[in-house]
């Protein structure tokens, strides 16, 4: 009896994670800037016109695992460039958005406001 | 003020206290340079202050908030309204000399020469609210709040317009001070 609800359980948690899984978007760039912390970063980087880790990391409230770790996804992808430099003694890492970056987030911003705009809230 | 990713992130970069604390100071040199009767070394202040500012963002904010560089767009919005302070710069001058002028040619009971006891600290108001736009810093709206009492204050007691700005400045430089210590406290310096 215990075998068959710890399955019944396995299977309705199976059946709740697939459902939570289901992409909202077709578009595979858009499904990727859907997680908050890319979203909230790629924002922040179309607002301006370059900034360094720390100010990023300042500004987002990210911590520094994650920030580092959604940059390098980001740049992977093509959404962010990034350049290393000296200033005076300090490294500094400084981060632009790509035009592909800017494109993907003007299309999400349209699908999103068309996915929420009509709902009779 | 729209709480939008550009305006948190002005509002962040300008949250130091360096800028009250410098224009604080500024605005009690002006108004003691005007209680001593050394109007015309008024202007000289913001010159000595200038690299002060500049020494103190590089060095100190810099190195604990980090580096960001702003729109294209948004740089030229702020040149442009710089250069409009820098109009109402000329204005404050020509308005000095103008309040010279009232105050030697009307008795002091005259309603224009009480008028023109609050001008200095209307024009710090005016500066204040347009530095406020500037930087998305509510708290220099408060300090034109400030400026606009200590100027009615001095009118109605017939008191020189520098301690208008004396009291102000005090007020800007107490509020700065501490803005600083929370932002050291916020922000220690950056590891790489």
């Amino acid at each position: 009896m215990r075998d068959v609800d710890s399955c019944s359980f396995y299977y309705s948690f199976s059946i709740s994670h697939s459902l939570t899984s289901v992409p909202l978007f077709a578009d595979e760039l858009l499904q990727f800037i859907h997680e908050p912390a890319r979203l909230v970063v790629l924002s922040h980087l179309a607002s301006i016109k370059t900034a360094d880790f720390v100010f990023l990391l300042n500004s987002t409230e990210l911590s520094r695992g994650n920030l580092s770790v959604q940059m390098s996804r980001m740049e992977e992808k093509g959404l962010v460039t990034v350049l290393k430099q000296f200033n005076g003694n300090r490294p500094q890492t400084i981060y632009e958005i790509t035009r592909k970056g800017r494109a993907v987030l003007k299309k999400y911003r349209t699908e999103i406001l068309d996915l929420l705009q009509d709902l009779p809230l | 003020m729209k709480n939008n990713p550009e305006n948190r992130m002005t509002r962040l970069y300008w949250d130091d206290g360096i800028l009250d604390l410098l224009s604080g100071i500024g605005v009690v040199l002006i108004g003691v340079t005007w209680v001593a009767g050394l109007i015309a070394l008024g202007p000289m202040v913001p010159c000595i202050l200038l690299p002060f500012w500049t020494f103190l963002r590089r060095n100190f904010t810099e190195v604990r908030l980090g580096h960001v560089e702003f729109s294209n767009e948004k740089q030229r919005g702020d040149r442009r309204f710089l250069l409009q302070w820098c109009f109402v710069g000329v204005g404050v001058l020509l308005t000095v000399f103008l309040f010279a002028i009232i105050k030697d040619g009307l008795p002091a009971t005259n309603f224009a020469a009480k008028f023109a006891t609050m001008i200095p600290a209307v024009l710090m108001a005016v500066l204040a609210i347009a530095t406020a736009a500037l930087t998305a810093l509510k708290r220099f709206i408060w300090y034109s709040m400030v400026f606009l009492v200590a100027g009615v204050e001095a009118s109605i007691r017939e008191w020189d317009p520098g301690w208008s700005m004396i009291f102000g400045g005090i007020v800007m430089i107490t509020c700065g001070t501490w803005i600083l210590v929370r932002f050291i406290t916020r922000f220690p310096l950056a590891i790489h």
